[in-house]
């Protein structure tokens, strides 16, 4: 396994409280998968994202729990270790391309960058720069760029390019393709394709559950703060357990041809104050019709199940007792 | 680049003109064309015999019409004679006076200035790397209250610790007068180390010690507030995160987070400056500082009004040219300006 | 109001900054309460001369009494007149002036506006104070004429500020809608420009009365402002100086702790309305 992650939370303490933005969150990455994991926003997808490579932004602090990458739990090493391994064996891609280069160094000095803190000698990383920049097509002459004269693509592939530096056991990438127009975004996922045929694993973060279903092996969906249902691509689109998933499966008309585009009632919890029980119950439909689940769904939280091999769901409906 | 460049600088430089324009104009307007006659004032009394009245006001130039005053000055500007003294000694070219005052200043704004950068940078990154503590409000209660200090207030309360209490340093004038020194630029720093004379340059930072922490710790405090609030701003975004998750070390992204936020200081820099030069004038009559903040004091004691105008048009000068070089500074740190 | 409301909630409100609006509002209403009941509260005479001079502070002279004998104390009192009476009327003129300029320069734009521009910015970016100084020189020394040398210098604030905030309204979508029905331009400015830039001037007042109480200290201290022997802070401060070197310190002291202290009261809440309304800061 390349990365298991056990139990983890992450609070957010802000002056109106503490934001519980994820809990009890285990999950496991195989080496040269894509897995995607699927939300809205303030789900709880990026934080865990961040969390991995313990990136959480303040006021956001772990709380519990462990991230194991190749068996090494990366919360509790030393922030030298840490480094190392950062960029090189773990890379991340940013959503905003806007954002993500520093805006005062040209884009060149900081692919170079990312490669000399690793060791790497400049010679050396100013020739790999321009083999990594051919790579994600772009010409060589871009290396001479401030970020503010490339457009947001052009900006996402220089991210992917520092991104592919060291051909990276894992790759996370927070809604790269978020920020971006339909055409361009196409191309950054076929980047991040041959990423995964040279033998990255994939961890995708979106809220578009079609983009999911369109390149990953699995889905990973989260609801307020906590993993709901994991699966297989086929099992999550074909077959969705969860009432949550099932509304965001339902949500996209092609892949649902005979239901209408419908979208979820109600809003995310506040998650200073999450609802008791299962998150879900407040907004959940099968909750309003069924009056046995009364008593179970707002009062107990789900225990996970494994449904069929691979399909794991935190529902009440299928937990028997 | 370089051409583009080239031109920016040129067409800023030009835009210090009016400004300088302006600022002539309104403190001409301010003295010549209130009720008051100039000379009357600096003889004190009206009782002189009129042909001697005559005679003062056309060696000051007061007896030709108001238009012909404001251009003929205004010619003499531009050749950088900034007129003649009307008082005390009477006739003196006022620009002789400011050359002895400027460097004076100069000297005392540089350190100031120094100071207040280094302070307010100290105080700010201090307060957003540790933003929502203690230290953070710290921070802020410091910037305001540094901000709201009256300089002539601290000054006294540092010249009675420093000086009468403890008797560490100097509370007055630049250098002590016992020493055997010759100045050659003004710049009593740079003139003691040309030199070489030690003794000189002990005594001369010895002075500039407490006028200089007392403007440089005044003007912190729009710093402090101004670099915080850049810093978390900065420290919040994508690419901070993103130097992090490449394995760049926390020191160095402190630094580029840190370059990033000094671009909005470095437009504040030009209006501190300005506001370093009025504090200037309050520092310079606490510790007897002989620049030109005393001697638009002294002169307004004489009602020497063509000094003054002087001196007015002398600090437009050195505002305008501060600018200038800040927006310089500005557009050399700042890939994104256009020029 | 709604103004007020900008006032009252956050000092009900337990939020951060509130300590910086209560040590504000609390400081700034006690230098007005001194102002107006200075009669009844004043143990002596300001300008009373008396044979006790340089008495450190004691029961008798709760501040001491100075080179003439007079009762710090009572002075201090007397002299938040002058300082409250020189800003609000020098404040009062540069709004009178500022905001009405810079809403009409904002609104109509074209060559009068750049030439005000230009006029204002050149004044902004000048050295308020030895502006001040100069107007102050000419005009001879009086609160009055302090009162309108210090706001000659504050009016390019508010004018700036007005005018910018002014050229971005016109482009917004519900004064343009006005403008196509026909609304006069007289009453977009009044009905629709004006209180949506309140707020903002509510703040650059409350800061640059925090500038205007050190410009006006800062007047008086150089001797521009009083003659004596009024009671005024920063002219007290200033004959206390010869006098701090000999140990009587508190000449000084006490004059210019009072005028950080209304300075910094006013910066205070200034900072606590500027963050409640969001501008720049966070």
């Amino acid at each position: 396994m390349l990365l298991e992650v056990k139990n983890l939370g992450v609070y957010y303490y802000t002056l109106s409280g503490v934001v519980r933005g994820a809990e009890n969150v285990s999950f496991s990455v195989r080496e040269g998968e894509w897995i995607t994991f699927v939300g809205e926003s303030g789900s709880g997808k990026s934080t865990v994202a961040h969390a991995v490579i313990n990136l959480v932004p303040s006021p956001g602090k772990i709380v519990t729990g462990e991230v194991l990458f190749q068996g090494k739990n990366l919360l509790a090493m030393k922030p030298e270790e840490l480094r190392k391994i950062r960029g090189k064996d773990i890379s991340m891609v940013f959503q905003d391309p806007m954002t993500s280069l520093d805006p005062l160094r040209k884009v060149g000095d900081q692919i170079v960058e990312a490669m000399r803190v690793h060791g790497v000698d400049d010679d050396e990383a100013r020739q790999r720069a321009k083999e990594i920049l051919e790579k994600v097509n772009l010409p060589a002459d871009r290396l001479d760029y401030y970020p503010h004269q490339l457009s947001g693509g052009q900006r996402q592939r220089i991210s992917i390019a520092i991104a592919m530096a060291f051909n990276p056991k894992l790759l996370i990438a927070d809604e790269p393709t978020t920020a971006l127009d339909v055409i361009v975004q196409d191309a950054i996922m076929d980047l991040i394709d041959e990423m995964k045929d040279e033998g990255t694993s994939i961890y995708f973060v979106t809220h578009d559950i079609s983009l999911a279903a369109e390149r990953s092996d699995r889905i990973a969906v989260m609801y307020a703060g906590e993993l709901v249902e994991i699966g297989t691509t086929e099992q999550i689109i074909e077959n969705p357990l969860h009432p949550y998933t099932r509304a965001l499966v339902e949500s996209v008309p092609d892949l649902w041809k005979e239901s209408e585009v419908r979208a979820i009632p109600g809003y995310p919890p506040d998650l200073r104050n999450p609802p008791s029980g299962c998150r879900f119950h407040p907004r959940c439909p099968i909750f309003k019709e069924k009056a046995e689940l009364k008593g179970r769904c707002d009062v107990r939280g789900p225990e996970t199940l494994e449904v069929e091999p691979g399909h794991f769901v935190a529902c009440h409906l299928y937990g028997g007792a | 680049m370089a051409r583009g460049l080239g031109r920016y600088i040129v067409i800023r430089a030009l835009m210090i003109i009016p400004m300088i324009l302006i600022l002539y104009t309104i403190v001409f307007f301010f003295l010549r064309v209130l009720p008051g006659n100039p000379i009357l004032a600096v003889v004190g009394t009206k009782n002189i015999p009129p042909e001697q009245l005559a005679h003062l006001e056309h060696l000051a130039g007061l007896d030709k019409p108001l238009y012909v005053q404001y251009y003929d000055y205004l010619i003499k500007m531009i050749h950088g004679n900034l007129g003649v003294t009307l008082a005390s000694p009477m006739g003196k070219p006022v620009s002789s006076y400011i050359a002895l005052r400027l460097p004076a200043t100069i000297e005392l704004t540089i350190f100031a200035f120094t100071v207040s950068v280094l302070l307010g940078l100290a105080t700010g990154v201090l307060g957003a790397v540790r933003k929502g503590t203690k230290t953070d409000t710290t921070m802020r209660v410091y910037s305001i209250v540094a901000y709201t200090l009256f300089i002539p207030w601290f000054g006294m309360m540092l010249q009675y610790l420093f000086g009468v209490k403890l008797h560490w340093l100097p509370t007055s004038g630049r250098i002590d007068p016992a020493i055997n020194f010759h100045s050659i630029t003004g710049l009593y720093v740079l003139d003691s180390i040309i030199q070489g004379n030690w003794t000189a340059l002990h005594s001369v930072l010895s002075h500039l010690v407490l006028p200089s922490i007392t403007l440089g710790i005044v003007l912190s405090g729009a710093y402090t507030r101004l670099v915080r609030n850049n810093m978390v701003d900065v420290l919040s975004q994508d690419f901070i995160r993103a130097y992090r998750a490449r394995g760049v070390s926390d020191r160095r992204v402190l630094w580029y987070a840190l370059k990033n936020a000094f671009i909005p200081v470095v437009t504040l820099m030009g209006l501190q400056f300005a506001i370093l030069l009025g504090g200037a004038v309050l520092t310079e009559t606490t510790f007897n500082w002989p620049g030109m903040g005393t001697f638009i004091m002294d002169r307004i004691n004489y009602r020497d009004y063509n000094s003054i105008q002087g001196a007015v048009i002398v600090f437009a000068l050195f505002v305008g040219l501060i600018s200038l070089i800040v927006d310089i500074i500005y557009a050399l740190l700042d890939p994104r300006v256009e020029y | 109001m709604r103004i007020i409301d900008f006032l009252i909630k956050p000092l009900r409100e337990r939020k951060p900054g509130r300590g910086l609006l209560v040590f504000g509002v609390i400081v700034v209403l006690t230098v007005v309460a001194m102002a107006i009941l200075a009669p009844f509260i004043s143990p002596y005479n300001p300008t009373q001369i008396g044979e006790d001079i340089f008495a450190p502070p004691s029961l008798k002279h709760p501040m001491g009494t100075n080179n003439l004998g007079q009762d710090v104390f009572s002075r201090i009192i007397w002299g938040s007149r002058i300082i409250l009476y020189v800003v609000a009327v020098a404040t009062t003129l540069s709004i009178a002036i500022g905001v009405p300029l810079g809403l009409l320069s904002g609104y109509y734009g074209g060559k009068t506006d750049r030439t005000l521009s230009m006029i204002m910015d050149s004044i902004y970016s000048f050295p308020s104070l030895i502006l001040a100084i100069v107007i102050a020189v000419v005009l001879g020394p009086s609160p009055i004429n302090t009162a309108v040398a210090i706001s000659f210098v504050y009016v390019p604030t508010y004018f700036r500020m007005v005018r910018g905030q002014t050229l971005s309204l016109k482009g917004q979508l519900f004064v343009e809608a006005a403008r196509a029905i026909g609304t006069k331009s007289s009453e977009i400015m009044r009905k629709y420009i004006l209180p949506n830039v309140l707020p903002t001037i509510l703040v650059v007042f409350t800061l640059s009365v925090a500038d205007a109480i050190l410009t006006e200290a800062g007047l008086s201290f150089l001797g521009l402002s009083v003659t004596p022997p009024t009671p005024d802070w920063g002219y007290d401060l200033h004959v206390g100086q010869p006098f701090l070197l000999d140990g009587y310190w508190w000449l000084a002291f006490f004059p210019g702790i009072m005028i950080m202290l209304l300075a910094m009261g006013f910066a205070m809440i200034g900072e606590a309305i500027n963050e409640r309304l969001s501008l720049g800061t966070r």
